[in-house]
């Protein structure tokens, strides 16, 4: 496993080792090395808020960030996942290749990595939104 | 109810009117795919067909990676069969000891020998608890491999369950002093203890595969539907299905209802 290298902003905050901490950085930036392989992390920025799990590919980003952060009921999440899955592809097809991507870093328990393609999914999502919007304007068939 | 008892928060206003929007679009969708105008064939779309054959075939890549899970788990079941039947034999052995206790010096003598039996019935039922030549009671170790490269797996380290390897020593001087019979039973109740803590270690390992091969299953059904799909694969009609299903999901479950109590409290402070 490689090691895992955070710079931190001051006053930045991450979640580390579990579903009880949560740190705050100091006044100064600063790094942080991971050298092995630390169940729980996940920095200020790639918290997904409740309130901006908005989407089904937010809410998807928000079931990985709970198995990242609460191990213990794994295959509960793992349900709720696979059910979502099932509707976002049944939705967009164009969707598999990331959403295999994401499976395949969750089964090797690489959430940090899964989280980082399920930010592509929202970002292919809101492409794919966005086609709606423009479409309304005018439909080219 | 009547219709004015129904609250819609702002969200799900947006998405209804966008929704009514595009009820025409993906109805001039479904024409066109009923129509057979849309490419969906090899020769119309060449580019998604073959993504979709390489889905298909990582399909059949994970499917071999979840037989090697299916035989790990047949392998652990059998060792914590294995497991199950030598502690019984124990709890048969220590019934022995008991008996002896109260026995005259021929009663004792005839114990002792059924306790040497027993030992021998453990030493066959440890030589046996194998699953296609992998004995998990006769040291053996089981590698999981997860991924194709190995890098993600699991080992699963076996133990001697023998009578020797529970270090359970035979029956010594026909059980004539009561000293023996001491001897007999420190020994039962260590591999007693012993055997409990090899069984937890199986079931916490057998869990992690089990939930892993589960997953696999779930992405090889993902990947085989996904790739039928993929052919039909329109911009305009995915984004209406998209926008439908996040309306779908704002009636039914908010974000925060999805996690466990312990998560609850930690994304409260975000």
């Amino acid at each position: 496993m490689m090691a895992l290298k955070l710079t931190l902003k001051p006053h930045e905050r991450f979640l580390i080792g579990g579903a009880v901490t949560a740190i705050t950085n100091g006044s100064s930036s600063g790094e942080l090395i991971i050298e092995n392989r630390v169940p729980i992390l996940i920095r200020e920025k790639d918290i997904m808020r409740t309130q901006d799990a908005t989407s089904p590919c937010r809410k998807l980003y928000f079931i990985v960030q709970l198995m990242y952060l609460d191990e213990q009921n794994l295959v509960e999440y793992h349900r709720t996942y696979w059910n979502m899955v099932k509707d976002i592809l049944e939705a967009a097809p164009s969707t598999l290749q990331i959403l295999d991507q994401i499976s395949e870093h969750i089964l090797n328990s690489r959430y940090y990595y899964a989280l980082k393609a399920a930010r592509e999914l929202i970002k292919h999502e809101e492409k794919i939104m966005q086609g709606i919007k423009q479409s309304e304007a005018g439909v080219p068939c | 109810m009547a219709i004015n008892d129904i609250s819609l928060t702002s969200g799900m206003r947006n998405n209804l009117v966008s929704l009514q929007g595009t009820v025409d679009l993906l109805n001039r969708t479904q024409d066109r795919l009923s129509s057979g105008k849309r490419v969906n064939s090899p020769l119309d779309d060449p580019t998604n067909y073959f993504v979709a054959k390489d889905h298909m075939n990582r399909a059949s890549d994970l499917a071999s990676r979840k037989d090697g899970m299916s035989e790990a788990i047949q392998g652990v079941k059998a060792a914590s069969t294995g497991i199950d039947g030598i502690t019984k034999l124990i709890e048969a052995a220590k019934g022995l000891t008991q008996s002896a206790r109260s026995a005259n010096t021929e009663g004792r003598s005839t114990l002792a020998a059924q306790f040497d039996t027993l030992l021998d019935q453990i030493d066959d039922l440890a030589q046996d608890s194998g699953y296609k030549g992998l004995n998990l009671l006769d040291s053996d170790t089981l590698t999981v491999d997860f991924n194709e490269d190995g890098s993600n797996s699991l080992t699963v380290t076996g133990f001697d369950a023998s009578s020797t390897g529970l270090a359970i020593a035979a029956s010594v001087n026909n059980w004539v002093a009561d000293t023996d019979i001491d001897g007999a039973v420190t020994d039962l109740d260590a591999a007693l203890q012993t055997l409990r803590g090899q069984a937890s270690t199986l079931a916490s390992n057998m869990s992690v595969i089990t939930i892993r091969q589960e997953f696999t299953t779930n992405m090889i059904s993902t990947l085989q539907t996904g790739a039928d799909k993929l052919t039909l694969a329109d911009m305009n009609e995915e984004g209406a299905n998209m926008l439908m299903l996040q309306t779908r999901q704002q009636l039914a479950t908010t974000a925060l209802s999805l996690a466990s109590q312990a998560a609850q409290s930690v994304m409260r402070l975000f």
